[in-house]
Order: C-alpha cells, then structure tokens, then sequence
C-alpha cells in the first residue's frame, strides 16, 4: 500500500480505506484522526500509511460521488465585522447517520465537531475560504464527503470606543412610590434597531423590544437605573450612564395651629397670634383673615402677626399656610374681644398696683389655662396623616379583542361622539 | 347591589374620601365592629390613660377620623389612571396619540376591574416623641362594564363609560372599620375632564 497508483483509483481506494478505518478525511489534512469515530470500526491507520492516503486524497480532489449525497455550507452573517460570531450550517441533501464534522475554517484554524453546525469568528478582516469535511454512514457504508467552498468576507469592525453610548431619560423626574414611571432610551440610530434592558436599580430589571418602558417603585429612595443596548442581534452592548432618581416619600398632610399669645385681648389694644406649621415650611407664606372686615395680613415674622380690635366682641379669625408644592392649609380661632378698662392716672403707686394686679391676673389665668388644656388632645397630642398613592392592579382585560362590544349607556351617542373602535 | 346616589361633584374633584362617605368623627361604621377595637387602638388608648390629665378617648379617635379621613384625598381618575397605564394596549394608542397631536384617539377597553390598595398611615405624638403609628389598609375594587378613553398628546381628555361599580374596605391589620357593598357608580355618560390626565408617554 506504500507504492503510488494511478490517479484514476484515487477515488476507489480512497473510498475503500475511508469503509475500512473510517479516519481518511482526517488523514487527508495531515493530523490527528476525528474523535468523533464511526462506531464499528477502526479509527487509526499507521502514520505511514495516513501520509499516502493524504498524498492520493489531496491529488484526487474528491468531488462526491455523482450518485451520492452533498453537503452545503452556509454562514449567518456572511460577511461579519471582526470578533463577530458567524454560525456555520452543513446541510446534507439526504439523510445520513452517524455523521462527523471538520470545519476548516480559512483562517488556519479547525474545529471537530459531531453536529452540523458551529460558530466561528475572525480575528482579522479579509476573505477566507471555509469548507467542512463531514464522514457518515450511507446505506452500511462510510462516506467521506467535503462541502462547498464558502467565501466569507469579514469587514473591520468599528472599534467598540466608537459605538453610540444609549442615553436613558425619565418622566416625571421626581415621581413617588406607586407612579408610573416611565423611562425612554435613546440612541444614535446609525447603529440599527437595538433591543434594551432596562435595570431599574431597585433589584428589578426587564428586557424590551421598544425605546419606552414603565416602572413602578415601591419605596421612596435614590435609585441609579441605567439601560443596556443591545446592538447587532446581541453581538454587543452597550450601557448608559446610571441616572440618579429620587423617588420621593408622599408629603405629610400640613396642619397649621393658631394660638393666641395676648392674654386678655382688648378692643384698641393689639392682639397676637402665633401660628405653627407641621411639618414646618420654610417657604410657607401666612394670610390672616381677622374677621372684622379688614384687609387680610399677609406674612408672619417669627410665626405671629398682631391686629387691634375697634370693637369689643367675639370674632373668627382664620389663618391660611400657603406653599408652593402642597395644598394650603387652614385653621381658625375664636377670640373674644373685652372693652378697654378704665385707665387710672398712672402715678408711681397707681402703676405698682396696676402691674400686681396684670401679675395675679396672668398668674391665675395659666392656672386656669393649664387645667383645661388637658382635656383638649391637640394640646399635647398630635396625629399627622400619611396619604399613601398605593398599589393598582387592571384586571381581566384579556378579553379586549378587535371585535370588542360595548353596551352603551344612556347618555353616550355614537355617531355624535364619532366613536371608531382601534 | 345598592344603587349610589348620584355623584354631583365632578369626576375629577371625586376622591376616596368622598366614595366613601366617611361618617364624621368616627373610625368605623355603626355597628362595625362593635366593641371591637384593633389592637393598635388598644394600645394607644392605653398609652394615652397613662399620660397625665384625663383626655378623652373619644376625641383622640375623633381626631383620629379627621386625619385619616384627610389622608384618603387622592383622586378616584388618578388611581384609575395609575391602572390603566399598565396597560400595554392602551399605552400603544397613547403613543399614537402622541404621535398625531391634532386628533382625538379614542382607544376602548373592554370590561375589567381595577383592584387599588393603598396603605395610608398615621403616627401619633405626644409631645415631640411618636408613640404610636397605625396601619390603614384600603381596598377598592372599580369594576368597568366598558369604557372607551378619549386620548389626545398621550393625555386622557375625556371619558365614555358603559357602566361602573365599585366596592370598598377601610382595615387596621384583620379589624373592619369600614365595608362599602358592591354599589354602582353613577357617573354621567361622557365626562370631558377639565384637567387632561397625563398617561407619561
């Protein structure tokens, strides 16, 4: 078997070794037999041997039999960037069994593999010439065959610096547990259509098709949620920038309290009021409405404003917390208004006894006071409210169909309000 | 089923407070768990004995019931809207009405229930030292016959509804205070809405 034959008897005899050892096409390309083996039988040959049947292989070309099956290489993409995956189908035009793959490549590389297909990248750009060489078992015999030469054209890839970076923005920036949030990405579209995973920052993240998505968050925190593209089908990503997203806790309900600090208001003397904010605002402004048909005072310096009385009766008098961001809150108070006593000519005893009998007065008035402040809760207790947006499920819409109906009720006209159904 | 009175106030002025009609002063319904006080409440009460001066247990759950009823002030629209924005197919239509901002979209919605629980709460100081916070839990369940949203620039401009009924609890932990049986909701036909709701598209 050391001794050359004409060429003629290539084909036979290789065909004939290919049924004895079932290691030819290895054997053909210099190397090591496939470890994908032909159960049954042998799968090695001496070396000296292998070198001839290389030799007659490599001179015979091995067109497949005109009779026998063929093998067809194909490549998604065709023509990749650099380091792009290419996926490599061999498909046989007939059934076989037991079939062994060698992928070469082009690129000086190779690959065993017992299933018809593989995926491959390239390094460099260029064009490369891949093929496979596949062995199986047709009709009890093993059969050597070798695909179609498959051209593939791999182009420089732009450099990955080089790729748009995605861009994430939000709306509304500053939105609360329970909003809908929605974030929108946005990239350069030179880079084809890309799929985003969107990471919330919350733990949660979703996959989506388009550029918007909608999140709820459940906790008022500093998020940094980013989004991912997905250029090329997966070949690469590419993420933004993280955003910070304040969600914000629900605001407490104000409660705005009146209390009058002049102890024995008096008609043509001033009467003051102090008001308190909670939770406190430094951006509040106060309105007081005294009740007696004045102009309303606007602004509170240290929390208390004065007003004088001309008459000497019961009056409502209601104060007004106004902000910017949260409903103005309100709060009224009853004040009753006493005549003026008579003013004695103030000489030095006259006015001793005068501020000794203001001391008992007001001593005896906080006496009085602290009785009955106890039994009124706000005094020492307070309740503040926490409003909650809260959680919203949308129920049983699966039913919603193109050829949906909807029973009108009375009051709705079609064809005045021009209805059409999407 | 009980039919609701009418609702007078505009659909956007309607709030959870006023679904539920929240008897003033009182945190819970006549007869509602009579006797029955969550523990939560226990507690307070106690709490509040021990302080000192005699304060009214009666006031304190007056003022209790003015709070909380202030805290159930977010619009039935808005918890509606909330709902709806999850909806993929309405989010579509509101995507296409952002697209064409001189129309009108009307996008429908078959029949479908929106379920809301919202956890308001309500702490309680003495002084400037919290001594207690309670835990409210509020469940309503809106259910729509059919509905159709007039949508313009990704808003809800106005309403058509079929038919709609709702029903409603107020719990502190397992302890009822407050049941709304399954009532209709008597809503004009079509309601345009003053302020358009923004579906954040």
């Amino acid at each position: 078997m050391t001794s050359f034959r004409p060429l003629c008897t290539a084909f036979a005899l290789v065909t004939l070794t290919a049924m004895l050892t079932g290691s030819l096409l290895d054997l053909a390309h210099g190397g090591e037999p496939f470890s994908a083996s032909v159960d049954g039988m042998a799968t090695r040959v001496s070396t000296q041997a292998s070198k001839a049947f290389a030799a007659l292989a490599r001179q015979a070309k091995l067109p497949p039999p005109s009779s026998g099956p063929t093998l067809t290489l194909t490549a998604d993409p065709g023509s990749p960037l650099e380091g792009q995956s290419v996926q490599f189908t061999a498909t046989w035009s007939q059934p076989v069994s037991r079939a062994s793959y060698r992928f070469e490549w082009g690129d000086g590389q190779k690959s065993d593999s017992s299933q018809p297909n593989a995926n491959h990248s390239y390094a460099e750009r260029g064009r490369y010439i891949a093929r496979v060489l596949a062995k199986a078992i047709i009709d009890k015999r093993a059969v050597l065959i070798q695909s179609n030469d498959l051209t593939i054209s791999v182009s420089q890839a732009q450099p990955r610096e080089n790729l748009p970076l995605p861009t994430l923005s939000v709306n509304p920036s500053t939105p609360h547990p329970g909003e809908a949030v929605t974030f929108t990405a946005t990239i350069d579209p030179s880079v084809g259509p890309p799929q985003y995973h969107f990471y919330f920052g919350d733990g949660s993240d979703e996959r989506s098709e388009t550029a918007h998505i909608t999140h709820v968050y459940e906790r008022p925190s500093v998020y940094r949620p980013y989004v991912e593209a997905i250029l090329g089908h997966g070949d690469d990503t590419r993420s933004s920038a993280p955003i910070v997203l304040t969600i914000r806790p629900q605001e407490m309900i104000p409660r705005l309290t009146v209390s009058l600090l002049t102890q024995q208001p008096m008609a043509g003397k001033y009467v003051t009021v102090e008001v308190r904010l909670d939770p406190p605002n430094k951006d509040a402004r106060y309105e007081f409405d005294w009740g007696d048909g004045s102009p309303p005072k606007i602004g509170a310096e240290n929390g208390r404003a004065a007003h004088i009385y001309a008459v000497a009766t019961r009056y409502t008098m209601t104060a007004w917390a106004k902000t910017r961001d949260i409903a103005p809150a309100s709060s009224s108070l009853v004040i009753d208004i006493q005549k003026a006593p008579w003013s004695p000519s103030l000489g030095p005893i006259a006015g001793l006894v005068v501020l000794l009998l203001a001391a008992g007065s007001t001593v005896g008035w906080q006496l009085k006071r602290r009785g009955r402040s106890s039994a009124r809760p706000t005094d020492g207790l307070r309740v503040i409210g926490h409003p909650d947006t809260g959680s919203h499920l949308i129920l049983r819409l699966d039913q919603a169909s193109q050829d949906l109906s909807l029973t009108l009720r009375p009051g709705i006209d079609p064809s005045a309000d021009r209805i059409t159904f999407m | 089923m009980a039919d609701d009175r009418n609702v007078n106030e505009h659909i956007e002025d309607l709030t959870l407070r006023n679904l539920f009609s929240l008897p003033p002063g009182s945190l819970s319904d006549p007869g509602m768990a009579a006797g029955i006080d969550p523990e939560d409440f226990r507690v307070l009460r106690e709490q509040i004995k021990a302080k000192p001066g005699p304060i009214s247990w009666s006031l304190v759950r007056s003022e209790m019931a003015e709070v909380l009823s202030a805290t159930l002030n977010d619009s039935i629209l808005s918890m509606w809207a909330r709902a709806w924005a999850k909806y993929q197919r309405l989010m579509e239509d509101v995507e296409r009405s952002r697209k064409s901002p001189d129309a009108v979209l009307l996008s429908p919605l078959a029949e479908h229930s929106i379920e809301s629980t919202l956890h308001p709460y309500l702490e309680i100081f003495w002084g400037t030292k919290r001594i207690q916070k309670i835990d409210f839990n509020v469940a309503v369940t809106t259910r729509f016959k059919g509905l159709i949203l007039g949508l313009r620039k990704a808003q809800i401009v106005f309403l058509q509804l079929a038919e709609c009924e709702w029903t409603g609890t107020i719990r502190v932990k397992d302890v009822m205070l407050f049941q709304r049986p399954l009532r209709k909701l008597s809503l004009p036909g079509r309601i345009e809405l003053k302020r358009a709701i923004s579906l954040g598209v």
